[in-house]
C-alpha cells in the first residue's frame, strides 16, 4: 500500500520548527504505519507536522535561485521555517555534481558538495562572510554571475493577461516561501508585464 | 569550505559545452517563450533514474515546479518554440502564415542549449520543453530541435527532464532519435476530429500529420522510447466543440495511443488571428475537462458511467463533475465500515488517500465518527450525504442540497 508518511518520518518530525522533546519522544516508539493511519489526536497531529516539512523541502528546492561562484561553487538565499537548509542543500548538491553549494542567510548557512568522496556537508556562520572566505580563495578571477535578467524576460513571456488569477498564485507560491527563497521577480506582482515596460524599465 | 572546493576542483569534468557565441537576445527569448504560453505541460516527473557523478542535472518521480506565473500556473521548464516561422495556416496561431504576426526568430542549436543551461544551473526550470513552427519545412525544423536536445545530453552532459514536441507530418527517423534523447514526446492534437481540424486549419491532415505520428511512437514507445511516454494537448472550444466530443477523443487516445496524459487549453482569442473576434472560453471548462479527465485515469470511472456528467447539451456544468455523476446515479450512503475501497472512491470527498487510510483504519477497530473520518482526510461538507454511520445518514434532501 502507498504511504504519505516515509518510514524515516521522524527525522523530518525533528527539523519541524514547533517539535517538542515531549512530542519528539512520544513520536520515537511510533511506526509510520500508526502516524499515516491515524485518526486523531497526536499522531494525526504529526502526520500533518511531517507533511509539512516535507512540503517545504519539496517546494524550497524549486523556488531557491543559484548563482555561480566560479567554476566550483553557486550560491543562493534560503531562511527555511524549518530547520531544512541541509536537505535543500544536499538535493541541490546532488543535481549539480562537483558544485559547492552554499546556501544561507544573515544568520546561518549550509554548505553541500556531491563528488567522488559522496556528499560532504557542513553548516556555517551567515552568507556574506561564507561568501567572502569563498572570494579570497577563489581570488578575484572568478565574479558571481546570475541569470535572473534572463529567467525575469522568460517568466513574463509566460504569464497570461486574460487568466490574471493572484488568489491562486499566492496559494501555490505563498508569501511565506516566497520569503524564504527571496524570489523578487516572482514578488514583484504589480511590475512590468510586457516586454516593452520591461524594457522602458531598465532605462 | 576550503576541503570542499578542493574535491570539486579534483572531480570536476567538462559539462561547459562550446562557449557561447553571442550574448541572448531577450527580445527574442521573450517572443518564442511567449508563443508557447498556451501550451500545457506542467509535469516533468520521469521514472528514468539518474546516477553517477559524470553528468550534470536529474529527475524526480514527482516532478518539481520552479516557480507560479500570476496567472497560477505552474512554472517548471523552459518551454519555447525553436523557431516561430510556420508554413501552417491554424487559425487559432500568431505564429500561422495567414496571420499578421510580428517579427520571425529563430535559435540555432548551440544558442538553444546554451541558454538553456544558463537557466538550468541558476535551478530557475526543472527541464526543457521545446516546441516548434514547421519553419521552411518540418523535416529540417525537426532535425535542428533533436540536435539540440542530442547537444544537451552529449555536449553538457545533461541528463535533466528534455520534453520534445513533434511536428506534424515528422519524419519517422527523426521521432526515433528525438524519443531517444527524451523524457517524453507529444503531438498535439487540438481538436477531436477530422471534420472539427478542417475547420480551423486547411495545411493539416489529421490522420497521415498527428495520428499516424502517434501511431509511430506508440510503437517506438513500447520497444524502447522515452520513459515518460507520449502526451497531447487539445484546445477547448476553438473550433466550437462540444465537452462530449473532447472527452471521447481523449478516451481514444488513452486507448489507441497508450498516452500518458492529455492536457487541455482552454481558447484564447490571440490578436492578429482568424480567430481574434471568437469568445474566450471560460477557464472553468478547461479544469472540469481535467477533473473528468482525473476520474478517467486515477478513480477508474468507465467511460459510460461518466457520460452521466454531461447535460443534454453534451457540455459539462460548472459543478464538481463527481458529486454530479453520484447525483445522477442516485448514490446511496455508504458505511465506511463495510464499503469496498471501489465504493468508497466513488463518495464525493473521498480520494485515493483517505480510501486506503479508512480501508486501514478498519483493520484496527470500527470507524464511530465524521470527526475521525475528518481526520484521515475526507472532505466532510461533501462527503457527508453519501456516507452512513451506525445507520444514521443524512436526509435525502440534504444530499440533493449538497
Amino acid at each position: 500500500m502507498t504511504m504519505t508518511i516515509p518510514y524515516n518520518f521522524f527525522q523530518y518530525l525533528l527539523r519541524h520548527d514547533q517539535c517538542t522533546p515531549k512530542l519528539a519522544a512520544y513520536a520515537r516508539v511510533r511506526k509510520a504505519e500508526d502516524i499515516e493511519f491515524a485518526t486523531g489526536g497526536r499522531d494525526a497531529s504529526i502526520r500533518r507536522m511531517v507533511a509539512s516539512v516535507r512540503k517545504e523541502v519539496h517546494m524550497l528546492r524549486g523556488f531557491v535561485r543559484l548563482t555561480a561562484y566560479g567554476a566550483y561553487a553557486s550560491y543562493g538565499y534560503l531562511k527555511p521555517r524549518h530547520d531544512v537548509g541541509e536537505l535543500v542543500a544536499e538535493l541541490l548538491a546532488r543535481r549539480y555534481p562537483h558544485t559547492v553549494i552554499i546556501l544561507g542567510n544573515a544568520y546561518h548557512s549550509w554548505m553541500c558538495l556531491y563528488g567522488t568522496e559522496g556528499v560532504v556537508q557542513t553548516e556555517g556562520p551567515a552568507l556574506a562572510s561564507v561568501l567572502a572566505s569563498l572570494r579570497d580563495m577563489l581570488g578575484c578571477d572568478s565574479s558571481p554571475q546570475s541569470s535572473e535578467a534572463l529567467w525575469e524576460v522568460y517568466y513574463r513571456s509566460q504569464y497570461r493577461e486574460k487568466r490574471r488569477n493572484l488568489p491562486y498564485f499566492r496559494k501555490s507560491m505563498t508569501d511565506t516561501l516566497r520569503r524564504s527563497a527571496h524570489s523578487i521577480v516572482e514578488s514583484n506582482t504589480n511590475g512590468a508585464s510586457t516586454l516593452d515596460a520591461y524594457c522602458s524599465d531598465d532605462d | 569550505m576550503e576541503r570542499m572546493i578542493a574535491l570539486a576542483r579534483q572531480g570536476r569534468f567538462d559539462s561547459e559545452g562550446p562557449a557561447p557565441s553571442v550574448r541572448p537576445d531577450i527580445e527574442k527569448v521573450y517572443a518564442l517563450g511567449e508563443a508557447t504560453k498556451h501550451d500545457i505541460c506542467v509535469s516533468t516527473a520521469s521514472p528514468r533514474s539518474v546516477s553517477g557523478i559524470d553528468r550534470i542535472g536529474n529527475v524526480c518521480a514527482g516532478g518539481i515546479c520552479h516557480a507560479y506565473a500570476h496567472d497560477g500556473r505552474c512554472v517548471s521548464m523552459f518551454k519555447t518554440l525553436y523557431t516561430n516561422a510556420c508554413t501552417h495556416e491554424c487559425a487559432y496561431c500568431s505564429n500561422a502564415s495567414c496571420s499578421s504576426g510580428g517579427a520571425v526568430y529563430s535559435y540555432t542549436p548551440h544558442e538553444l542549449a546554451s541558454l538553456f543551461m544558463d537557466l538550468y544551473r541558476g535551478n530557475y526550470v526543472e527541464g526543457l520543453f521545446l516546441s516548434s513552427g514547421v519553419g521552411a519545412d518540418e523535416y529540417e525544423t525537426m532535425a535542428s530541435m533533436v540536435e539540440t536536445a542530442e547537444m544537451l545530453r552529449t555536449a553538457y552532459r545533461f541528463q535533466g527532464y528534455v520534453h520534445l514536441k513533434i511536428l506534424p507530418g515528422a519524419d519517422r527517423d527523426h521521432i526515433r532519435r528525438a524519443m531517444s534523447v527524451s523524457d517524453r514526446v507529444s503531438v498535439n492534437i487540438e481538436v477531436p476530429s477530422s471534420s472539427r481540424l478542417s475547420e480551423i486549419c486547411a495545411t493539416k491532415d489529421f490522420k497521415t500529420d498527428i495520428l499516424r505520428r502517434q501511431r509511430y511512437i506508440q510503437r517506438f514507445v513500447s520497444k524502447e522510447g522515452a520513459p515518460a511516454g507520449q502526451t497531447t494537448q487539445l484546445v477547448v472550444g476553438g473550433a466550437g466543440e462540444t465537452d462530449v466530443e473532447i472527452f471521447k477523443a481523449t478516451v481514444r487516445e488513452y486507448h489507441k495511443f497508450g498516452l500518458k496524459r492529455v492536457y487541455y487549453s482552454a481558447f484564447t482569442p490571440v490578436p492578429g488571428t482568424i480567430l481574434e473576434s471568437q469568445c474566450m472560453q471560460p477557464a472553468w471548462r478547461e479544469h472540469r475537462l481535467y477533473q473528468m479527465d482525473w476520474l478517467y485515469r486515477i478513480y477508474h470511472y468507465s467511460s459510460c458511467e461518466l457520460m452521466s456528467a454531461f447535460d443534454c447539451s453534451d457540455h459539462l456544468a460548472n459543478t464538481d463533475p463527481k458529486r454530479a455523476i453520484a447525483q445522477a446515479s442516485g448514490l446511496s450512503p455508504v458505511d465506511p465500515n463495510i464499503a469496498s475501497y471501489d465504493e468508497l472512491l466513488r463518495v464525493p470527498g473521498i480520494g485515493p488517500v483517505s480510501a486506503r487510510r479508512i480501508l486501514a483504519a478498519r483493520t484496527r477497530g470500527s470507524i464511530r465518527s465524521r470527526k475521525e473520518l475528518a481526520a484521515m482526510g475526507v472532505v466532510m461538507c461533501r462527503a457527508s450525504p453519501y456516507l452512513s454511520l451506525g445507520g444514521w445518514h443524512d436526509s435525502l434532501l440534504a444530499r440533493w442540497m449538497a
